[in-house]
């Protein structure tokens, strides 16, 4: 998928709400992507920022944890809806880390009048690494692709 | 008609439908699921099952599966909000009153619910597996119930539970273990670390903690729990399983292990333990074959959105509103499109209102595009473009229902054609709709071809991997084109579509319909048709090409045409009548490629041959035996035509290369051809008539034909009808019959007509029609009287004459050969029938012989001039004819008429054969009628034999059978040879008229000789001798010798019968009278009798039970019933009474009746006594028996017999107990028996010893009763 693909989509949702469930993977910046997006329909939901910050150690309970942080926000979002609205999530990788299922967006979030934009940033690593260190800099992408239903897995636009 | 426009009729939705149906947010929302929910046949169907399964608290599983899009999660969700919560309140919404009389069955059923969505779930703690991420639902839910702390789920737990519960001596090891590794106290520990130091203790200690483990324990484990807190059973509900199950690859270890999972909760738990575990899974995909089970037993298949119908059910329904006040204007859109349109035909008025105002096709197109193909980015659509639809103020401002071509006014279903998967097939289709304006169509045309084309486009994007075309009637419905003024509506959509084929995107044939088609590069078939005709430039080739397009039919050319020979078959002799002066021929025609000499032999049975060679042979026309040949013989091909032939060649090579190859290309050059074919083989057609006008037509006489007017016109029939009767005149010269006054075409047909009018007596119309029409012209009969057979002037008669004349035998079949050859030209229908008319004429008298194992069933296989009309005229029966000869045998007049007198005397001397052959059918009927009576004439005599008891003379039965022989005769001729004697045939039919008099009284005599037998009369009677003297004269053997005395006989009887019946009416009725007195006197006994019966009942008593005096009573009783019939009673039909069969000789019973009346008062004065005897005053006085002692007070002791009438069964138990109680036996004993034994004869000086004798015997009576009843009192009874 391209970004002028979205960006018509994105006009389109604009305009009417449309059919079935929208879930993209914004793979860059989240600045640039929303330089992109029409400014007003736009919603930012921070992973980081709605994470539990304390008491908790075991993965299993962060999990556990965000999964409910996150239905929650969204359960949220979805009761003050009005018109069309595109989500955008940041700081995704969250979610890969602590295997957290996406499950609430199906569950909760999606409508003809929501989008969701998953921004995962280009991994960087600029200094260099102990030799026993392995960075593997798509493992987000490649959780979401594990994850993600057929229908949502292939829609992924690389920033250019 | 109507005129009122949809969108005074519908209502669309305040809102846009959403289309995204989320299952917990719908769970949430149940007023709104359950409300918005459409039941449709189907899906009620499947919910009142699952509904019925939970209300009988059986388990189970069910896989909704249907595709993407099509309403599983709504269906998920209206079905579990109605199982969770059952308040009237929120079942009341239900718009379906089935679904609602449900409620009742499962409103007392709590459910624990376990909902689960998996689609983006990522499995849980490195375990990616099913039965983790529902233990995780499981905690959930259990957190949402606020049962958290009740129930234990996970490992951990139960590993800690078993550690705690564990006793000290055993949990001590263990805490140590833990202290040792970590130094810290257990109790300190974090679960999870708690329950990993017990699992590796007991991996060192080799030591197996007793948890569950499998899902079936565990699952059980976590029910049981769920249960203890007052819900009656689990209901898991599991949606997007595709999704979930997509990760797993087939066979892997992972996709087993979730089968199993969803194994155990639909079947192995509800099934081998009993629980109320109710699982309903959806998916895309259908359940896997292990979850169906071997039996589909398993998983039940629930499959929704079978159809169109059902979508377009739910889809509507979810868009607009009808406006109820205007039924009757939804109503009037119906009827009109019932009556001009097929589609609503096989579909019930109910659906059309629920999809009104929508042409169900628009569903079958937007379904298959939004849900089936799954192209689409946003497949979901459906319910969206249809909202779009009816949002649109020209669709709305219409009178007409919407078709799928307005699907087109969608942005949103624009949007989706913008997409890859159909952004070229999209701009085909625009490029299609922009070119329309290059046509030259008038503005209704012109929207009739964009919705053709817009419907052919989106049956092409709905159908993109099976393509599938329209016919012109299916596009007429689909884009609902009503019939014009002048026209039907078909013939609008095929008149548009002729125009608009020309575009590259739309393709029509006939055969196949109409489609769609995104336009590629075009292809040059006709540069290949060039190059193929270049290769394929053989002469010889070409010629036979030519050769086989003279024969080419309809169906091989496509329905250009058909070939000048069309229905022939090269060297093969097709058979063929023509007329020629009123009468058809039969003959034959032959195409030749190559001459043989045969064709030119002489003619046998036909009466023309006419060949057709394809090219000059050389043919020597002084070949032709025949006169009635013809052989057309074609010029050499002309240019134009060898062109046209080698254009044929070179198609028929092209379609031979490219008919099995496949792809697009090649289904292009294909389509190609087959336009290019049609118009060579029309070329080629019109080509073929011109080489025979050019050629010539040889015959035998060489009589010149101009193939010019023959051949003027392309027709074969025109040909053969113009040159056969040619020939035939021109051979026929000589005519035996006038044909030329037939009123109508002859044919074979008519000879058997005309023969069945004439001699078989035909009355039909067919055979009157026949021989008014053809009689006279063949000389049968005079023109004033056509149906009457009277030969005039008839030539073939003089023909047949003239050869009789000549020879005594002539061999039929060498007539048939000189009259139907020339110059005659008789056909063979006719030559039969003159045939078979001269022998019926008999001038003079002739037969024809037949030919052994004929068909004709001829008596003597011969043909005369009497059973010409018994022949049956069927096919090829002139083959069985031999020989035709003059005929012999006896003569009617002199030689048959005196015999045949005897058997009818009114038969006459005749002269014609007419006569005589009605003269020989009324002989021949009264043979008949007499061999028919004397089978039965001997039957009754046998009768009457046996009856009177004398023998039938062998002479008479002698007699009857010569007769039936006689009378067997099927002609005169053979009666004459059968009776040759005049005298005896006399003598015997004397006897036999006799015989048949009497046989004729036969009953008569039956029932005289019965009545007079069974008559019974005392001997004092007169009339017993009268009856003596009737019997004498009732003799056989002399009735038979004179039949005549019968009458004074019956007379005699019949006066017998009035005495006697007077004689017996008497007698009955005064019998009777006396009867009915001694039947008084015995019933008067009857209560009598029953008193004896009740004292036997005393058995204290011992009476005997006197069956014998009863049965006597009863007997008397039954023989002095009375008859049911009134007096006077008839014996005119038997000599007795029909009911009591008396006979005059009976006598009364009195005395019997005396006699037993005096027994009956004997023996009930005798056990009367007894009774008294043993109830004596002593005794009674000692009972107390109150009822008793008045009864006997009452009753008079002294009448004892009154006494004993009145017992009843509680009295006899009274009295039996009284004498019980009184200790009484009595004991019969012979004593007077014994002592007259003993002393015989009593003399006076033995008294004293006798009185001796009898104290001894009475003692000795005494002391065996005694002994008998130890302690008791003991009476002796003497008698």
């Amino acid at each position: 998928m391209t970004i002028v693909e979205l960006k018509e989509i994105a006009t389109k949702f604009k305009e009417r709400p449309l059919p079935g469930r929208k879930l993209y993977i914004w793979h860059g910046s989240k600045e640039k992507l929303l330089g992109y997006l029409p400014a007003d329909n736009i919603r930012e939901l921070d992973i980081l920022q709605i994470a539990p910050q304390e008491g908790i150690d075991e993965p299993t309970q962060i999990r556990k944890r965000v999964k409910k942080a996150i239905a929650q926000k969204l359960e949220e979002y979805i009761l003050n809806l009005k018109g069309q609205q595109i989500l955008v999530v940041s700081n995704v990788y969250l979610l890969a880390r602590y295997k957290v299922p996406l499950i609430s967006f199906y569950e909760i979030y999606f409508s003809d009048k929501t989008m969701v934009i998953l921004v995962v940033l280009k991994g960087k690593v600029d200094i260099r690494l102990p030799d026993y260190v392995s960075f593997e800099d798509n493992a987000t992408l490649k959780y979401l692709k594990e994850v993600l239903p057929e229908e949502h897995r292939s829609n992924v636009i690389e920033e250019v | 008609m109507i005129n009122v426009p949809i969108g005074e009729l519908i209502k669309r939705v305040p809102e846009r439908p959403e289309t995204t149906i989320l299952l917990s947010r719908a769970i949430g929302t149940p007023e709104k699921t359950v409300s918005t929910y459409r039941f449709t046949a189907n899906i009620r169907g499947w919910i009142e099952k699952i509904l019925e399964k939970v209300s009988t608290s059986r388990g189970g599983g069910y896989w909704v599966q249907a595709e993407y899009g099509a309403g599983k999660t709504h269906f998920l969700a209206a079905l579990t909000c109605l199982l969770l919560n059952t308040s009237k309140e929120l079942w009341d919404k239900v718009k379906d009153e089935e679904i609602k009389n449900f409620r009742h069955r499962v409103e007392e059923i709590k459910l624990f619910p376990v909902i689960l969505s998996l689609k983006g779930e990522a499995g849980v703690d490195e375990e990616d597996n099913l039965r983790k991420v529902i233990e995780d639902k499981i905690e959930e839910s259990l957190e949402k119930e606020g049962l958290e702390d009740k129930i234990s789920i996970t490992t951990e737990d139960e590993i800690i539970v078993w550690y705690k519960t564990r006793p000290a001596t055993f949990r001590t090891p263990i805490d140590d273990f833990i202290r040792g590794k970590t130094n810290i106290n257990p109790e300190n520990l974090k679960k999870k670390e708690l329950s990993q130091l017990i699992i590796e203790y007991c991996k060192a200690t080799s030591f197996r903690p007793e948890i569950t483990t499998s899902t079936k324990d565990r699952i059980s484990h976590i029910y049981h729990q769920i249960r203890d807190q007052g819900y009656q059973g689990l209901l898991f509900v599991i949606d997007e399983f595709e999704a979930w199950q997509r990760r797993h690859p087939l066979d892997s270890a992972a996709y087993a292990y979730d089968e199993e999972v969803l194994e155990t909760l639909s079947w192995i738990l509800p099934k081998d333990l009993g629980l109320e575990i109710f699982t309903i899974v959806a998916s895309q995909a259908p359940a896997p074959a292990k979850l169906r089970g071997e039996k589909e037993d398993r998983f039940t298949n629930v499959v929704l959105l079978r159809d169109e119908r059902e979508y377009g059910e739910i889809v509507t329904e979810r868009v607009r509103e009808l406006v109820k006040e205007k039924q009757p204007e939804i109503d009037q859109y119906y009827e009109f499109y019932y009556s001009e349109f097929k589609f609503l035909k096989n579909i019930p008025k109910e659906y059309f209102y629920s999809i009104f105002p929508f042409q169900p096709r628009t569903f079958e197109a937007i379904r298959r595009i939004t849900t089936i193909a799954r192209d689409l980015p946003t497949a979901r659509l459906g319910i969206s473009v249809i909202y779009e639809v009816i949002g649109n103020s020209e669709v709305l401002s219409r009178d007409s229902l919407v078709t799928a071509s307005d699907l087109m006014v969608s942005k949103d279903l624009y949007d989706a054609m913008e997409t890859e998967a159909y952004c070229e097939a999209h701009r085909a289709y625009q490029s299609a709709i922009s070119n329309l304006e290059e046509y030259d169509l008038d503005e209704e045309d012109k929207n009739l071809a964009d919705k053709i084309i817009k419907t052919l486009f989106l049956m092409f994007i709905a159908y993109k991997d099976t393509p599938k075309s329209l016919s012109v009637q299916e596009l007429t419905e689909a884009t609902l084109t009503s019939k014009g003024i002048l026209k039907e509506g078909e013939d609008n959509v095929l008149r548009v579509l002729n125009v608009i084929r020309d575009l590259p995107q739309v393709y029509y044939t006939k055969e196949k319909g109409a489609c769609f088609k995104v336009a590629e590069r075009e292809t040059r078939p006709a540069q290949i048709f060039g190059m193929t005709k270049k290769k394929v430039k053989d002469e010889y080739e070409i010629k036979n090409k030519w050769e086989e397009g003279l024969i080419l039919d309809l169906h091989r050319t496509g329905g250009v045409g058909e070939g000048l020979f069309n229905g022939f078959e090269f060297e093969h002799r097709i058979e063929r009548k023509a007329e020629h002066k009123r009468i058809e021929y039969p003959g034959e025609i032959i195409i030749v490629r190559s001459w043989r000499e045969e064709y030119s032999a002489k003619l046998d049975e036909a009466h023309f041959r006419v060949i057709f060679m394809t090219k000059d042979s050389g043919l020597n026309p002084e070949d032709i035996e025949d006169p009635r040949i013809a052989v057309c013989v074609p010029s050499p091909l002309t240019n134009t035509a060898f062109e046209a032939a080698w254009d044929y060649l070179a198609i028929s090579k092209m379609e031979e290369e490219y008919f099995p190859q496949a792809g697009s290309e090649a289904e292009k050059i294909k389509e190609w051809i087959k336009t290019r074919k049609r118009d060579v083989i029309s070329n080629l057609l019109n080509k073929q008539i011109g080489v025979y006008r050019g050629g010539k037509i040889f015959t035998k006489q060489s009589i010149g034909i101009d193939t010019k007017k023959i051949f003027s016109i392309g027709k074969m029939d025109r040909v053969l009808n113009t040159l056969i009767p040619l020939l035939l005149s021109n051979a026929y010269t000589k005519s035996l019959i006038d044909a030329s006054s037939f009123r109508r075409k002859f044919t074979s047909s008519e000879a058997k007509k005309v023969f069945e009018g004439l001699f078989k007596g035909n009355k039909s119309s067919s055979a009157t029609s026949a021989c008014d029409n053809f009689a006279p012209g063949l000389g049968l009969v005079r023109s004033e009287n056509p149906r009457e057979f009277e030969p005039e002037e008839n030539k073939v008669f003089e023909f047949i004459r003239d050869k009789l004349s000549q020879t005594d035998e002539i061999h039929i079949w060498k007539l048939y050969r000189d009259l139907q050859n020339h110059p005659f030209g008789l056909i063979k229908g006719i030559v039969t029938l003159q045939l078979l008319a001269f022998i019926r004429h008999g001038k003079p008298a002739c037969e024809i012989s037949l030919k052994p194992m004929n068909r004709l069933g001829l008596p003597g296989n011969r043909i005369n001039s009497f059973n010409v009309a018994n022949i049956e005229w069927k096919g090829r029966f002139e083959e069985d004819f031999d020989n035709l000869y003059r005929s012999v045998g006896p003569d009617w007049n002199k030689d048959v008429l005196p015999l045949a007198r005897v058997i009818n005397g009114n038969l006459k001397v005749v002269a014609k054969p007419d006569g005589i052959k009605a003269q020989e059918m009324q002989l021949l009927l009264s043979c008949k009628a007499i061999r028919d009576r004397i089978p039965h004439i001997k039957g009754d005599l046998k009768i009457l034999s046996d009856k009177f008891g004398e023998p039938i003379q062998e002479k008479t039965l002698r007699i009857l059978e010569g007769l039936e022989k006689i009378t067997e005769a099927s002609t005169f001729t053979e009666f004459y040879s059968l009776t040759k004697d005049y005298e005896d045939l006399k003598d015997d039919f004397e006897i036999f008229t006799k015989v048949d008099a009497l046989d004729k009284e036969s009953t008569e005599l039956i029932n005289m000789k019965s009545y007079l037998e069974g008559a019974v009369l005392p001997e004092k009677e007169k009339l017993h001798v009268d009856r003596f003297l009737l019997q004498q004269r009732l003799k056989l053997s002399s009735l038979l010798s004179n039949p005549s005395l019968m009458g004074s006989i019956k007379a005699q009887f019949e006066s017998f019968k009035a005495s006697y019946q007077n004689l017996y009416q008497i007698f009955h009725r005064d019998y009777f009278k006396e009867i009915k007195k001694l039947r008084e006197e015995l019933e008067s006994a009857m209560v009598r009798i029953e008193a004896i019966s009740r004292l036997s009942k005393i058995t204290e008593l011992h009476f005997s039970e006197e069956r014998e005096l009863v049965g006597q009573f009863q007997n008397l009783l039954k023989n002095t019933e009375l008859c049911p019939n009134t007096d006077p009673v008839s014996v005119e039909t038997s000599p007795l009474c029909s009911e009591c069969k008396l006979e005059l000789d009976r006598e009364l019973p009195k005395e019997e009746t005396k006699v037993i009346l005096s027994k009956i008062d004997k023996e009930l004065e005798r056990r009367s006594r007894r009774l008294a005897q043993a109830l004596s005053k002593k005794i009674l006085e000692e009972a107390k028996e109150d009822r008793l002692n008045k009864l006997m007070k009452v009753a008079g002791i002294a009448d004892l017999r009154k006494f004993a009438e009145i017992l009843d069964d509680e009295l006899i138990s009274l009295v039996n107990d009284i004498l019980k109680k009184a200790n009484i036996k009595t004991e019969s004993y012979p004593v007077f028996e014994n002592i007259s034994k003993r002393y015989g004869l009593i003399e006076e000086e033995k008294i004293e010893e006798i009185v001796s004798a009898f104290k001894e015997e009475l003692d000795k009576a005494f002391k065996e009763a005694k002994k008998k009843h130890v302690g008791k009192k003991v009476r002796i009874s003497l008698r």
